[in-house]
């Protein structure tokens, strides 16, 4: 492992001003060490060995925007993460409050091991094709990525373990093929899913979600950025609604807070009511 | 010299010199303690609790952006990376395992010293892997104090001395002695 880089508070504000002058990207909202470490890894990954050549970089090479947004991102861990959040969606949440023709909406999706995992869920009810899924991610890289739906085989050992935790009923297996090393997920999972980038500074949410799952992602932004986002996600969700975060997040002292009720504390599932 | 902070690794062989400490400090001690030790990462409930039954200061289980404050212990939830950051909040994180570990002692480490510098002390015990060596390095670069459980009483001692071989650490105590330092701060 690296030792801890020499990314100081000038370096990184003169990096996300590069990328702010230069794309009008804004990344001041992001949580200081994990941005930091993102960055440190985007340099690793590309040979890149002080800040000042990836400022230069940066500057000069208006193609790597998109190579250094889809190499600081952070992978979703693994598939079924918290087996007893997708039992109580499974077993409570969806058979509630998932109609015909529902919206379901999970942002800021980067490798896909979530909503892999949602259409697992979904199907297995019977209703995955009768709801409306609408995945958005932040890189133009990164739609591909998702649609792809194949994952390193070294993950499956935790997915299906995980998955072991929340159903003794079925086979993961039956969901994916080994090849290349990779475990390639069945394509159908996501062919009603609609896969699209999305920022949430500048784009508008899709509207009238009954369902948003969002976990582990707003632990990358400061709280300012959490009440903005949280803003927009609270606006585009229908009354008596649902909104999962992750089970260390939540919406205590949230300027959205009052717009919601929390219905199970472990899983951070919480209920619109205003 | 006053300290902000106190910072312990520890894994396989650390959770009897974890409670002693904590069964063992005064209840005024003021001073936030961070513990970000190996566990099952499946396993979110019970660790917490264990910890809680002797200790005479509340155990919490950070949430994302929750604030330090003196006089708690906080243990890393299972699952994530725990970082302190500047302006005493703490940030959680999801991202890949460091030495095989989530939460890692390195990262934990690493971030308490680029916030706390010189007013940190940092404590690496018994345990299985290299975890915690670099941090504990880190915490001595920064001004830090860097300490480790003598590796002659811990029941793994890979970590402590892979954290002697990584720095040169200012204090090797047995357990009685970190208590008894922590006592005297």
């Amino acid at each position: 492992m690296e030792e801890i880089s020499n990314i100081g508070i000038i370096e990184y504000r003169n990096i996300i001003k590069a990328i702010s002058d230069n794309y009008g990207i804004d990344f001041s909202h992001k949580s200081f060490t994990a941005f930091v470490r993102s960055i440190e890894r985007a340099m690793v990954l590309n040979n890149i060995r002080s800040t000042d050549s990836l400022i230069s970089t940066l500057t000069t090479n208006k193609n790597f925007i998109h190579r250094f947004i889809s190499d600081i991102s952070i992978e979703e861990t693994e598939m079924f993460r918290d087996p007893n959040l997708w039992i109580e969606l499974r077993d409570n949440i969806i058979p509630q409050y998932i109609r015909k023709g529902s919206n379901i909406w999970v942002p800021e999706v980067t490798s896909g091991d979530e909503l892999i995992t949602l259409t697992i869920v979904l199907r297995e009810l019977g209703v995955l094709e009768h709801v409306k899924i609408t995945a958005t991610c932040f890189g133009r890289n990164q739609v591909d990525i998702i649609k792809e739906a194949a994952f390193p085989l070294k993950k499956m050992e935790v997915n299906i373990a995980n998955f072991n935790r929340y159903s003794a009923n079925s086979k993961f297996s039956e969901y994916y093929e080994e090849k290349n090393n990779r475990a390639y997920f069945d394509r159908e999972l996501l062919r009603g899913v609609n896969i699209k980038q999305f920022e949430f500074i500048t784009d508008e949410p899709p509207q009238n979600n009954h369902l948003v799952l969002y976990r582990n992602k707003m632990i990358y932004y400061n709280k300012r950025m959490q009440n903005s986002i949280m803003s927009k996600i609270t606006d585009s969700m229908a009354m008596g609604s649902i909104f999962i975060c992750g089970v260390k997040e939540n919406l205590e002292s949230s300027n959205n807070e009052k717009s919601f009720v929390l219905i199970n504390e472990n899983e951070s599932i919480y209920k619109k009511t205003n | 010299m006053s300290y902000k902070a106190i910072i312990i690794g520890g894994s396989a062989g650390s959770f009897q010199v974890i409670t002693k400490i904590l069964a063992n400090l005064p209840s005024g001690f003021d001073i936030p303690i961070f513990l970000c030790l190996h566990r099952l990462k499946h396993v979110r409930t019970g660790f917490e609790e264990a910890l809680s039954i002797k200790s005479t200061l509340p155990i919490i289980e950070p949430y994302d952006k929750q604030h330090i404050r003196p006089g708690k212990i906080y243990l890393a939830p299972a699952n994530y990376h725990m970082y302190m950051e500047l302006g005493n909040t703490f940030s959680l994180s999801t991202e890949p395992p460091v030495n095989h570990s989530r939460p890692s002692i390195d990262l934990s480490f690493f971030s308490a010293a680029y916030t706390y510098k010189n007013k940190l002390v940092g404590i690496i015990l018994s345990g299985a892997n290299k975890d915690g060596a670099l941090g504990l390095k880190q915490v001595k670069l920064a001004g830090g104090v860097a300490i480790v459980q003598s590796p002659d009483e811990c029941q793994v001692k890979t970590m402590p001395t892979a954290a002697m071989a990584a720095t040169s650490v200012d204090y090797v105590y047995t357990t009685d002695q970190i208590i008894s330092f922590l006592k005297r701060m």
